[in-house]
Parts: C-alpha cells; sequence; structure tokens
C-alpha cells in the first residue's frame, strides 16, 4: 500500500495537470459559499398520483343523485393546478360509472352545475370555505389543503412520509349524500366522523 | 445506486400509464421525492446523458436488455446474431466493445476477460426496471472503472414500487417468453418481490436462408427486499440463471451465474450521506471450442457525500474488488489465456467537490484514483461546468482523462496456444489512455419540448496494437470526434414524437516511430451516422400506437451496408388488469444484417410479437 501510495505521490509529481487539480480541489474545501437545496418533492408525480386517485375515487363511492345514462361524467378542476391533463389523458376513452369523462376547468369561481367531482387545489382558507360551498351539493369534494376538512371537504389529499395519502370526512360524504365503501376508508390515512 | 440523474427533470419511472394499473394501497405507498440528495448533487449534470424509462421500454415492446438499449440515441447496438450484440457509445463499438462501463443495481457486469459485456447473460424482468441511465462520454469520477466511452447504469424498481401480482407471457416467430412478478410486504416497514422468467430464441439465418445453429434457452430467477426508503434502507436481491447456447460444432454453450448484493443507505439531517454495498458474483461459462471459465468475485463499495461548507458537496469514496477467475483453456490450437487461472485485485479512491459557484453556475472538480494489477495506479482527474443561464437551458463543458486498464485479454491470450503465435499475450501492453473534451446544451423551453446536444472530441493515446506475430502493444493513436443530439416534443396530450442524431468521425493511425508493419487492434467498426425517430400515440379505448424507425450508416470493416428498420407496436389496455400488444419489426424489410462479415453473419428477419400482462 505504501507502495503504491509513494508511486502514485511520484506520478503526480510528473503530471502538473492532475497535481493542479487536486490542489484545487483541496483549496476549495476552505472556501465558502452559498447553500444546497434540500430534499424536494417530486411535484409533477405527485400531481400525477393525485390525477390517478380522483380517477380511481368513484369505484369506491356511490352517489344519491346519480346522473342519467348517456350523461358524461364530469369532473371539475377548481384552482389553478395542471392536474386537467393529466385527469383528460388518464380518462380517455375510458368510462367511470358507465359514463364518458369529461374533465373541465371551473372559471371565475362559477361552478359546473352537474359535476360529480369538484377538485379544489391552492385555495386560501377564507377562499377555500366559499369554493367548497359553491360546489354542486352532491359532488364529491375533493381538497389537497391542511385543515380542509372542517371547511366541508369529503376527501382531502396530505404529504405524509413523502407519499400521497388522503383523509376522509364521513360527516361531509353524509351531507352530500355519498356512501364510501370499507376499502376507500380502509386506505385512508384518517377518517374524522365530524364536523 | 449512483445517479447522474437530478432534480431539474420529472420522476423518469411512474409514469400515468403505470399507475392507473395500482391498486389505492399501491398508490399511498409511492414515495414522491426525486432522486435522493446524495444522488442529486450529481443532477446539475455536466454530462450527456439519457434516461431509457420504464414506459420507453414498454412501449418498445423490447424483451432484452440489448433491446431495450437501441432507445438511448446516444447508443449503437449491433445486433450480431441471435444472442450478441455490439453495443457502444463514442465509436470503438465491437462485440468484444471494451470501453463501456455497464451495471445493473450496482452491479458490474463486464467481464475481466476482455472488460466487455456478454450481453446474452444480462437479463432482467424489464417491467422491474425503473430507468436505464446512459451516459456516453467518460464517466464522472464518481463510477466505477472502465467508464471511457460511457456508462450504461440500469437501476430497478424497489421492492415497495412492484407489489402484487404480474404474469407475461409473449410468442412470436422469432422468440417466445414467459415471466411472473409477486410482490409483498414483510414485518414493520418491509417489502420484498421474486422474479421467474424464461425465453427461447429460435436459430438465426444467413442471407441466403442458411440456418444457424444457435437458438437458445434462457431462464432466471430471483429477489429483491428493501427496508427503509431510497436514503435511509436497505436492499438485499440476488439472481439466478443459466443459458444454454447451441453452437454448431463442439456442442452448445452452457452459462450460468448467480449474485448476492447488499446495500445500505444513510441519510442524515445535516445532509451528509453515505452507501455501502457489497456483492458477490459468480460466473460459469462453458464454450466447448474455446474455454471453460469460473469466475468469483467480490466487490466492497463505499461512498460518502457531505456538505462541510454551504457552496459544497463533497464526495469521496473507496472500492475494492477481488476476483478469481479459473479458466482452462479448451482448445488451446486456437486460443489459449496464460496462465489459465489467476486473481484480479483492484481498488479505487474517488475525490468530487461540487461546487456552486453561482446560483446558477456549478462546477465539478473530481479525481479517482483507480489501481489493477496489471499497470498500478491511474489516475482520472475530470474537471465539469454547468451553467444554467436560466431555470430551463443548460450549458455545460467537461474535461477529463479517461483510462481503459489492461484486461486479461489484453496480456495473456495467444494465439494459438503454442508457438508459431498470430498473437503473443501483451506482457507489456499499458492501459490506453484518452483526453477528452465535450460540449452540450440542453433545455426544455416549454413543458411540451425538450432536447440535447453536445459535441465530443476523444484524443486517444497507446491504442491497442499489434505487430503479426508479436504481442499487443500501445502503438496507435488518434481522435474520435462527434455530435450527439436528441428531443422530445409532446405535440398534444396524446401524441409524443422523439428524435436522435449521432454523427461520429475516426481518424486512427500509427503512432510516431511504431514499426512499419503495425496494425490496429482496436476492432472498431462504427457507423458515421445514426438517426432514430419513435412516435408514440395514445388513441381512444386504451390504445397505443408506438412506431419507432431507424437509420444506421454503413460499417466499413467488416463491411455491412447502411440499413433502416422501422418496428410498430399496437397496445391495448383491455381492462385494468389486462394489457395486449402487438409488436411487428423490420416492417419494410424482409431482412438485414446489423454485424459481422458477408458470408457468415447473421440476418434478422421480419417479426411479429404477441404479447399479454396480467396485473393484480
Amino acid at each position: 500500500m505504501m507502495r503504491h501510495l509513494r508511486r502514485c505521490l511520484t506520478g503526480l509529481a510528473h503530471d502538473p495537470r492532475t497535481f493542479c487539480l487536486i490542489a484545487v480541489t483541496l483549496v476549495m474545501l476552505a472556501s465558502a459559499g452559498r447553500s444546497w437545496s434540500q430534499e424536494t418533492i417530486d411535484s409533477d408525480l405527485e400531481r400525477r398520483i393525485k390525477a390517478v386517485f380522483l380517477y380511481r375515487f368513484p369505484e369506491f363511492i356511490t352517489w344519491s343523485n346519480p346522473a342519467a345514462d348517456g350523461t358524461p361524467f364530469v369532473i371539475e378542476t377548481v384552482g389553478s393546478c395542471a392536474i386537467g391533463d393529466e385527469l383528460r389523458q388518464i380518462a380517455h376513452g375510458h368510462t367511470l360509472q358507465g359514463r364518458p369523462v369529461e374533465v373541465e376547468q371551473a372559471k371565475d369561481g362559477s361552478a359546473v352545475p352537474d359535476a360529480a367531482i369538484v377538485f379544489i387545489c391552492d385555495g386560501s382558507r377564507e377562499r377555500l370555505k366559499q369554493l367548497i360551498r359553491n360546489a354542486p351539493p352532491k359532488a364529491l369534494v375533493v381538497t389537497e389543503s391542511p385543515g380542509a376538512l372542517l371547511q366541508g371537504s369529503v376527501i382531502n389529499f396530505v404529504l405524509s412520509d413523502f407519499r400521497v395519502r388522503f383523509e376522509i370526512s364521513l360527516a361531509a360524504a353524509k351531507r352530500r349524500g355519498l356512501s364510501l365503501s370499507s376499502r376507500l376508508l380502509d386506505v385512508a390515512m384518517a377518517v374524522t366522523a365530524g364536523p | 445506486v449512483q445517479s447522474l440523474f437530478g432534480a431539474a427533470t420529472a420522476h423518469p419511472s411512474l409514469e400515468l400509464h403505470d399507475l392507473a394499473t395500482l391498486s389505492l394501497d399501491q398508490l399511498s405507498n409511492i414515495v414522491v421525492t426525486t432522486v435522493s440528495r446524495h444522488e442529486q448533487s450529481l443532477g446539475s449534470a455536466a454530462a450527456s446523458i439519457y434516461v431509457i424509462t420504464a414506459n420507453d421500454i414498454r412501449r418498445s415492446g423490447a424483451t432484452t436488455l440489448p433491446e431495450a438499449l437501441r432507445l438511448a440515441p446516444n447508443l449503437v447496438v449491433a445486433r450480431a446474431d441471435v444472442n450478441q450484440y455490439a453495443i457502444s457509445a463514442g465509436g470503438f463499438n465491437n462485440t468484444l466493445a471494451n470501453r463501456m462501463l455497464v451495471m445493473i443495481d450496482g452491479r458490474i457486469v463486464y467481464s475481466p476477460l476482455y472488460s466487455g459485456v456478454f450481453w446474452e447473460v444480462q437479463d432482467l424482468m424489464l417491467q422491474d426496471v425503473e430507468r436505464i441511465e446512459v451516459i456516453s462520454g467518460p464517466g464522472s469520477a464518481l463510477w466505477s472503472p472502465n467508464a471511457v466511452n460511457g456508462v450504461i447504469n440500469v437501476i430497478t424498481r424497489r421492492a415497495d414500487d412492484t407489489q402484487g401480482t404480474l404474469a407475461d407471457i409473449g410468442i412470436g416467430n422469432r422468440s417466445r417468453q414467459a415471466a411472473a412478478r409477486y410482490g409483498g410486504r414483510f414485518g414493520e416497514d418491509g417489502y420484498y418481490r421474486v422474479y421467474g422468467k424464461t425465453q427461447h430464441f429460435n436459430q438465426g439465418k444467413q442471407a441466403d436462408g442458411t440456418a444457424v445453429d444457435d437458438a437458445s434457452e434462457r431462464s432466471q430467477g430471483g429477489f429483491r427486499l428493501d427496508w427503509g426508503d431510497a436514503d435511509n434502507g436497505t436492499t438485499v436481491q440476488g439472481d439466478l440463471y443459466t443459458n444454454t447456447i447451441d453452437q454448431p460444432v463442439g456442442g452448445a454453450r452452457d452459462l450460468a451465474g448467480g449474485n448476492l448484493i447488499a446495500r445500505r443507505n444513510r441519510l442524515y439531517d445535516d445532509g451528509a450521506s453515505w452507501r455501502l454495498e457489497t456483492y458477490y458474483d459468480h460466473v460459469e461459462r462453458s464454450q466447448p471450442g474455446l474455454i471453460w471459465e469460473n469466475l468469483d468475485t467480490l466487490n466492497l463499495d463505499f461512498q460518502y457525500g457531505l456538505a462541510p461548507l454551504a457552496a459544497h458537496r463533497v464526495l469521496w469514496g473507496a472500492s475494492y474488488s477481488h476476483s478469481r477467475d479459473w479458466l482452462v483453456n479448451l482448445a488451446p490450437a486456437v486460443l489459449a489465456f496464460v496462465p489459465a487461472s489467476r486473481n484480479l485485485d483492484n481498488y479505487h479512491i474517488l475525490l468530487q467537490d461540487e461546487w456552486q459557484l453561482r446560483p446558477r453556475l456549478a462546477l465539478t472538480l473530481g479525481v479517482k484514483g483507480e489501481h489493477n494489477d496489471y499497470t498500478g495506479m491511474e489516475w482520472l482527474p475530470t474537471a465539469r461546468l454547468a451553467w444554467n443561464f436560466t431555470p430551463d437551458h443548460l450549458l455545460w463543458a467537461a474535461l477529463s482523462r479517461a483510462v481503459r486498464a489492461p484486461s486479461r485479454i489484453d496480456r495473456e491470450v495467444y494465439v494459438p496456444g503454442t508457438p508459431p503465435y498470430l498473437l503473443a499475450g501483451g506482457s507489456s501492453f499499458q492501459s490506453e489512455v484518452a483526453e477528452v473534451y465535450q460540449l452540450g446544451y440542453r433545455a426544455q423551453p416549454t413543458p411540451r419540448l425538450s432536447y440535447s446536444a453536445s459535441v465530443y472530441y476523444y484524443s486517444n493515446d497507446r491504442l491497442r496494437s499489434l505487430v503479426p506475430g508479436g504481442p499487443f502493444i500501445n502503438q496507435f493513436e488518434g481522435d474520435v470526434k462527434g455530435l450527439e443530439a436528441w428531443g422530445s416534443y409532446q405535440a398534444t396530450p396524446h401524441w409524443r414524437l422523439d428524435a436522435g442524431w449521432l454523427e461520429l468521425r475516426e481518424n486512427l493511425h500509427p503512432a510516431p516511430g511504431s514499426p512499419p508493419d503495425v496494425e490496429e487492434a482496436i476492432l472498431s467498426n462504427d457507423p458515421r451516422r445514426q438517426i432514430t425517430l419513435r412516435s408514440m400515440m395514445d388513441i381512444s379505448g386504451g390504445y397505443e400506437l408506438d412506431i419507432m424507425a431507424r437509420y444506421v450508416g454503413e460499417l466499413p470493416n467488416p463491411q455491412v451496408p447502411a440499413y433502416s428498420a422501422v418496428d410498430a407496436r399496437l397496445g391495448w389496455l383491455a381492462s385494468r388488469h389486462l394489457r395486449l400488444s402487438l409488436l411487428l419489426q423490420n416492417l419494410f424489410d424482409p431482412s438485414h444484417p446489423e454485424w459481422g462479415a458477408e458470408g457468415t453473419r447473421e440476418e434478422f428477419p421480419r417479426s411479429i410479437f404477441l404479447e399479454a400482462e396480467w396485473r393484480s
């Protein structure tokens, strides 16, 4: 080992470029500067997972006022999240509850009246309450804001341990005439009875 | 596993189509961080990198690793026969190509016999591959040895990303296969998967229709266990495989092997992290008419990353590998390794600093010392500059010294095994050395469009050469320059177009003062141009229509004419559980050769393959 080390050092002395590189590296260790970025959430993947969840929820939910056959199953997105493209891509050519899927972006806060699912993203707390209240009374309201269940949301996405999980408000579901299957409740991170 | 890919890119593995087939439980268990911090430090990536995603592999219809590698526009992939391939980046391609570092989950798979890869035994469950990173140009200081022209890094999914049952069967006029995988949980936070796969390949044909006796039968099985997560966790995995390949004379080639890998990652709150990996690999190669080899390798690798000062990310590491190569020369009248068996010990040490000079400008300086039994210590310094002049545009430059250390074939092969020799070993053969200059640009100006272009220049010295009858010597030199470019355009949410373009110019010649009758023994045989085009379209009703076309220029020696090939795939997600696909290869071409001398080489005909994949 020592022989190798000696040979490397002798070699280095004859290879000034390599020697410079190592010297510069060592010098750099002694200088200061800016901080490194911390662990980041892959927001594209997060959005894709949420889109798939939204598309899959209806399998586990019964609406009290199912729309007539042939009318579209409307998923309405509210807010500035760009989840619509993903949703359209998954739903393309598929049906939900036997109806063709339509994805619509809400404009100027005006709700789409026949939406079965309303997904609200990025709402500030005051605005969130208003947006939830604006949603059609029998629609499944899904949000992604901490504390949104208290504002009347039925399913709220939360990031927990770097995973996309969701919590459920049974009271809100009941108010909206939705019955949720036990399989959905099993997967939920938390199920609250109130408010 | 080391990764050069960073935060700037979307999560490469889990596309919508993959996610759509998962259960709610599986969806809630996907970790949504980008590759870990330790890996991110490599992410500003002043290097020419192409990442083959799981989705790309699925939509290519590839059923073997070499076929999946055709997706990388910075690689040249030439199929030599039913089982063998020549694969390289940046020139020097050959079925004995010896300048690429190829790894599967951190395990080095090139053979110390010739520093090249026996592609016919590198297989895995392609559905469980998370991504394949293909780096053209010398690997940074972080990589294991032999990354002279590039790195192919195959990374499989974690066991928690491959839960549930998957069964796959496929049948076609050239091959058939069956594979199954099951993933489950154990203990508090443990996940596992087990898999098995078997494939049969029909024998090949020459241009005049003569059958070549090289049908093969492969079987492989394995497992992977994961505890914790990618940053703080433990992985244990292993595989066992056999491959029997018919030979025209002397009986079948029997290849078999197995490996066991254990890896531990730790990430501390202050950003420091380490990774310890050890593996054992066993290879058996019974090749009647040539050699019988039993190779055992034990490898130990440690890397430690830390941020001692705010603008610096320092990484150091060390690695040691011991191989026992037990070999019998079965046909000394043809070729002999002398000594037949030997032990090989290698170690390397590395130090790298990524220095954030300005918020958008990063300089990476690294040096690696590689020690081998033949030439002692070799130093590989690299300097890389990455300038994100806007968040979506990156300009980079790199300067590296790359070394290909001798392998057994360079030093110990005699042809024939007794005098008079045509090739008399290479006892004084030294490492081949290259100074490499690279300049690249990549951008994602809109969410729908991304592209990359880079040029490189290799100044090669001490290349392998030979005076007939004598040993291998280092009396060739010369430069290789080239261009690599690719882009991807999401024309509509349902339609993506990819294109790739390679240009390569080689100018190799005897070194000044070398003997007048010196010949090159580099064996490079490269096209000057390669162009690839892909179209991936989603059609309503769960259908996918994918078309892949490639043009590969003429190979000079042995001469192989330029060819174009068009493949098409129709996929159908029949239900949430069942996916069917139909792959047609060489649509407009009755057959073409990709490698080898006229008269003995195989040609690859039009082929059809039907596959059904069921997931729970």
